[in-house]
């Protein structure tokens, strides 16, 4: 019987107690390998070269991210009204299919690559490396990628982005922060959407919405906007703005699950 | 395989464990053995400095309530060690 917790360990079994108590089973003749290996150690180096990339070009990446419906492209489309003279802008397109969101991006003037992932619910750092190839950075200064839909998968992946905002449209409900945890917690800013309609919505409450986003210990802005109303942009586009003229200034811009990413903390 | 997981990783510890029985069927690995050790997510203060446990959803500190904390442990996904135990005959791999 093994003498760490009484269960029937066979004899070439032994448990092992690591330096934080934890008991595991291991074979006798066994060698252990210490490692500190994030398991996404593949993606979050392409995402590093991705960003050098970005860097190197003087190009801001914005990683946009929300569920279905939200208004993400909406939102684009109003932010390259408001902004398109002054700063060049492209655009990086993931949806599981169709080239839809693309075209109405390209119909503004601006360039738009569209990712298909098929099943896949979440863009990864390579397949933005990919769609990199069929854009001119040179010609760029803000880079928006638009995440596929969904609050739970893309805020695992790191794609190489200087900053995530994350919409949460208010015709959904304003505890979204605390059913999707990781998700806002990795927000650098929260953009309300769909603001225009908080006059007629009586069951949405921006004060919930922000408790909720504080209880994950982030102190992003939470601001509401309307894609409808070009005049509710301002702190959204001055937002851009600021980030522009830092990454311009050589800062290292790094969202927020990067600064603390996944696999290093324990290693602290 | 030991691997830490913790509760804000984005991963689901017990759709790992069965996703890897499947993977490593017909490998090389295909006896092998996933550990998850689970890490719960602990929070230090920046107000009164006391490191408290916390839920995914409810990260504020344990002790005072302030929403200021700096997150010490809960988001990991990590291969900490891997045991390899010496094959009884030699394997072969296969291509594909």
């Amino acid at each position: 019987m093994c003498e760490h917790c009484g269960c029937a360990a066979t004899p070439n079994v032994v448990h092992v107690s690591d330096a934080k108590g934890t008991v595991s089973a291991k074979a006798a003749d066994a060698v252990s390998v210490e490692l500190v290996t994030g398991i996404l150690h593949e993606n979050d180096h392409a995402a590093a070269h991705n960003r050098e990339h970005f860097e190197r070009h003087g190009v801001l990446a914005i990683n946009v991210m929300s569920s279905p419906g939200s208004g993400k492209t909406s939102l684009l489309e109003a932010t390259i009204d408001a902004i398109g003279d002054k700063h060049r802008i492209a655009v990086i397109e993931g949806d599981l299919e169709t080239e839809n969101d693309a075209k109405r991006i390209r119909a503004k003037g601006v360039p738009a690559v569209q990712i298909t992932t098929g099943s896949a619910c979440h863009l990864d750092a390579h397949m933005v490396h990919d769609a990199l190839h069929a854009l001119d950075l040179d010609a760029v200064d803000i880079l928006f990628i638009e995440n596929v839909g969904n609050l739970v998968c893309p805020a695992s992946f790191d794609l190489g982005q200087h900053a995530n905002v994350t919409l949460l449209a208010v015709t959904e409900g304003d505890d979204k922060p605390a059913k999707y945890p990781v998700m806002f917690r990795a927000s650098d800013l929260v953009l309300l959407s769909k603001a225009d309609l908080l006059d007629v919505l009586d069951d949405f409450s921006p004060d919930r919405a922000a408790d909720c986003v504080r209880a994950l210990a982030n102190p992003a802005e939470i601001v509401p906007v309307s894609a409808r109303r070009a005049e509710t942009l301002h702190p959204w586009t001055a937002w851009l703005d600021e980030r522009l003229a830092a990454c311009r200034n050589g800062e290292a811009l790094r969202p927020r699950n990067v600064q603390s990413p996944a696999g290093l903390v324990a290693a602290e | 395989m030991v691997l830490a997981v913790g509760p804000l990783s984005g991963v689901e510890p017990s759709l790992l464990s069965r996703a890897f029985r499947l993977a490593r069927a017909s490998t090389i690995a295909e006896n092998a053995e996933l550990e998850i050790e689970h890490t719960p997510a602990v929070v230090w203060c920046d107000t009164c400095g006391v490191e408290t446990e916390a839920a995914a959803n409810a990260l504020s500190c344990g002790r005072c309530g302030a929403w200021k904390v700096t997150l010490k442990a809960g988001n990991e996904l990590m291969l900490k060690r891997v045991d390899l135990v010496p094959a009884e005959e030699p394997i072969v791999a296969t291509a594909g």
